[in-house]
């Protein structure tokens, strides 16, 4: 009975958690509908216009770093609150903007509100489970993380339809205020676990801030030249190279005051994990940039339409997700993942050869199917990332996965980005044109989805789940 | 080459921070990390110089025929702006011969336009020019791999080449450069004619030089119209 109330306790507060971070994830995409219109309302020009979804990003990424120490530090449910509330102030920020510059200053705000709330999403909810049942656990919190970010086109789509893009900002406004009311009503107060532990290491902070902000600016100006012949694309990719050799050797020379522990990445587990969450950034961040656009510019369908298709892969994310948890925890995560590799490939494949006289259908049914790949490539991941980690040292793996899924995400998306350029070079945007390119783009995300397969080799497996249950059986008895 | 050189510095780098007890741990990593710094910095400079390559350009013409024209064989090459923002692309719309139903177009996205107008030749043409990186040493090729690679594109430049009765005007403004020739010709062409022929009464009897006088008074406030709405 007691395990049973336990349950309903861990999924209340996972409940409560989630709704607190739909906006915050909303925002990541649901932006990226909203980009033309906004450039051409506040007459402002491409390369600074990808700020707004950029500058998020990095400011996400920066406040992940903080965020780890953070929740040992200080109380989980007050840091929590915090974020949301720096979440609604870039967001008021960001509706009321009259310029770019303002607007960028509001997504800013955002996404360091965001980085607080989404890393703590996962922190507190491991945290609240104790560390078992993870595979299932995760179905419920990794759902929002895979399936907001698809819905985000779809719902962005249909306000600026209806209304204006300042509202995709003002949405968040009662999401916010509920979330508040219910996170400071029913939210334990999840205690600062190290009150008195290691202060913030603020050198490796500046480090991996560093590395993190010179990644994503590098990524950017890829996007932008299409190559890496100039030295404003090499600089500061180089830097951030570096700046990730530079921490390396500090973490290892000072691990006890390391902000992130190189401990974390003696277990393979993790380290494949991460390496999926890496590469899934860039294929599931860049298929979400890819796919929009296709429907749009290929399809010649209107924002909204574009959005409506892409539910199907929220729906296949839906039916696939509950069997998803369960076969991790049942088989782990090593299978669940090659399949679904698998899967993701054969349903992305077929978008390279699709033209603007494909059945609808067919486009709906591949979609179905992505959904269910996509589900299978992150949710079992997250989980396994956490799988076999000590409960003190679940922040530092949470900035660790954090970071590199939203460089993933940001390098998904350049790298597509550039393929589509590269391809359409003087060429008038005509739908066999863009189709082309396209589908070019879609080859790309295939191999990169591929690839996933090696590092998913790495992840844990059922022989290791028993080695583990014996292990704990083995401790149950010594006591 | 210089790439993977610097890969296997990182990864040198990184094994040596992890594995402790490696002999001359201190030295090998002074040097990796030199290694490092120095390909990083040749890389970086190669963006610059661009060593073991030579410019190449290459270049094809070819004629372009008018897909509106106006009396007086004046030829418009049409052009459409696609509004980004603040920032303006154009779609260049002409055709490849006269028989041809189908028209050709030029986009200036990603590459540079220009428009060399009031030249002396009599066809129009287009001229569209790669200038890329071609190496002329085998071993800078393989140092520099990926960066800079052989025959990458450095520019792509398209220039058309418009004899003097040829002018750029956008889509919008052709369609009131017609509206505004349609209303107006007659009327001025008319009146003007009448004061030619007050000044010279000789040929008012002349039909052959009133005809020839009107095609030409006709042409004249044609190019000037256009040039109203023209880039010209």
């Amino acid at each position: 009975m007691n395990k049973e109330n336990n349950r309903h306790e861990i999924v209340k507060i996972a409940f409560i958690l989630i709704l607190g971070a739909i906006a915050p994830m909303l925002d990541t995409t649901m932006t990226n509908v909203a980009i033309n219109t906004i450039m051409n309302d506040l007459n402002s020009s491409v390369h600074v216009v990808q700020w707004v979804t950029t500058g998020y990003i990095l400011s996400l990424g920066i406040t992940v770093l903080f965020t780890g120490w953070a929740s040992d530090r200080f109380s989980g449910k007050n840091l929590y609150i915090a974020g949301i509330i720096l979440f609604l102030i870039g967001s008021i920020f960001s509706g009321i903007a009259s310029n770019i510059d303002i607007l960028i200053i509001g997504r800013l705000i955002q996404g360091a509100g965001s980085g607080i709330v989404v890393s703590l999403l996962s922190t507190l909810i491991v945290r609240a489970a104790g560390g078992k049942n993870l595979g299932s656990l995760m179905a419920i919190v990794g759902l929002p993380a895979v399936l907001i970010p698809i819905l985000g086109p779809t719902i962005g789509g249909y306000i600026i339809d209806q209304l204006n893009w300042r509202w995709i900002f003002y949405v968040n406004i009662p999401i916010v205020a509920v979330s508040i009311a219910l996170v400071i009503w029913l939210m334990p107060k999840f205690p600062a676990s190290k009150k008195y532990g290691k202060s913030f290491d603020w050198i490796g902070f500046l480090i991996l801030g560093g590395m993190f902000s010179s990644l994503i600016l590098g990524i950017v100006k890829f996007s932008n030249y299409g190559n890496l012949s100039s030295a404003n694309v090499l600089i500061p990719l180089f830097i951030g190279i570096d700046l990730l050799v530079a921490y390396v050797i500090y973490a290892q020379k000072f691990s006890k005051h390391a902000l992130v522990s190189l401990s974390l990445f003696k277990s393979i587990n993790f380290s494949g994990a991460t390496v999926i969450l890496l590469m899934s950034g860039i294929t599931v961040n860049g298929a979400m940039f890819l796919l929009p656009l296709y429907l749009q510019n290929v399809r010649g369908l209107s924002v909204v339409w574009s959005g409506t298709y892409l539910i199907f892969q929220g729906v296949g994310l839906l039916v696939s997700r509950t069997q998803i948890g369960k076969l991790t925890d049942r088989i782990g995560t090593r299978w669940v993942v090659l399949v679904s590799v698998v899967i993701a490939v054969l349903s992305t494949l077929p978008f390279a050869f699709f033209d603007d006289n494909t059945s609808k259908y067919l486009i709906w049914l591949m979609l179905f199917f992505r959904g269910i790949g996509q589900g299978g490539l992150t949710i079992p991941v997250m989980s396994d990332s956490y799988s076999g980690i000590a409960a003190e040292q679940v922040p530092e793996a949470t900035t660790a996965t954090r970071t590199l899924q939203n460089v993933g995400g940001a390098f998904g998306s350049a790298i597509l980005a550039t393929v589509i350029q590269s391809q359409t070079n003087g060429l008038v945007p005509t739908v066999s044109n863009l189709s082309n390119a396209y589908h070019m783009a879609f080859i790309w995300s295939i191999a990169i989805t591929a690839a996933a397969a090696i590092p998913a080799w790495f992840l844990s497996h059922h022989k290791d789940l028993k080695k583990q249950e014996n292990k704990n059986i083995v401790k149950g008895a010594d006591r | 080459m210089i790439i993977i050189i610097s890969l296997i510095c990182i990864i040198g780098i990184i094994l040596l921070a992890l594995l402790g007890n490696i002999p001359h741990r201190i030295t090998i990593g002074a040097i990796l990390i030199i290694t490092l710094l120095a390909s990083q910095t040749l890389l970086i400079a190669d963006t610059h110089y661009h060593w073991g390559t030579e410019l190449k350009v290459m270049s094809s013409k070819k004629t372009i025929y008018p897909l509106v024209n106006f009396p007086g064989s004046n030829h418009i090459l049409v052009y459409q702006n696609i509004n980004q923002g603040k920032e303006q692309k154009q779609i260049y719309v002409y055709k490849g011969s006269t028989q041809s139903h189908k028209s050709q177009t030029t986009y200036s996205n990603g590459i540079t336009v220009k428009l060399l107008i009031n030249q002396s030749q009599k066809n129009a043409s287009r001229i569209k020019s790669v200038s890329q990186y071609r190496y002329t040493n085998k071993a800078d090729q393989i140092l520099f791999a990926g960066i800079i690679n052989n025959h990458q594109i450095k520019k792509n430049t398209v220039s058309f080449v418009l004899p003097r009765n040829w002018f750029v005007i956008s889509k919008t403004n052709l369609v009131k450069a017609g509206k505004d020739i349609k209303k107006n010709t007659k009327k001025t062409v008319s009146k003007q004619l009448k004061d030619y022929l007050q000044e010279h009464p000789k040929e008012a009897t002349n039909k052959s030089a009133i005809q020839r006088e009107e095609n030409e008074l006709l042409k004249k406030y044609t190019k000037k119209t256009l040039v109203k709405y023209s880039k010209n």
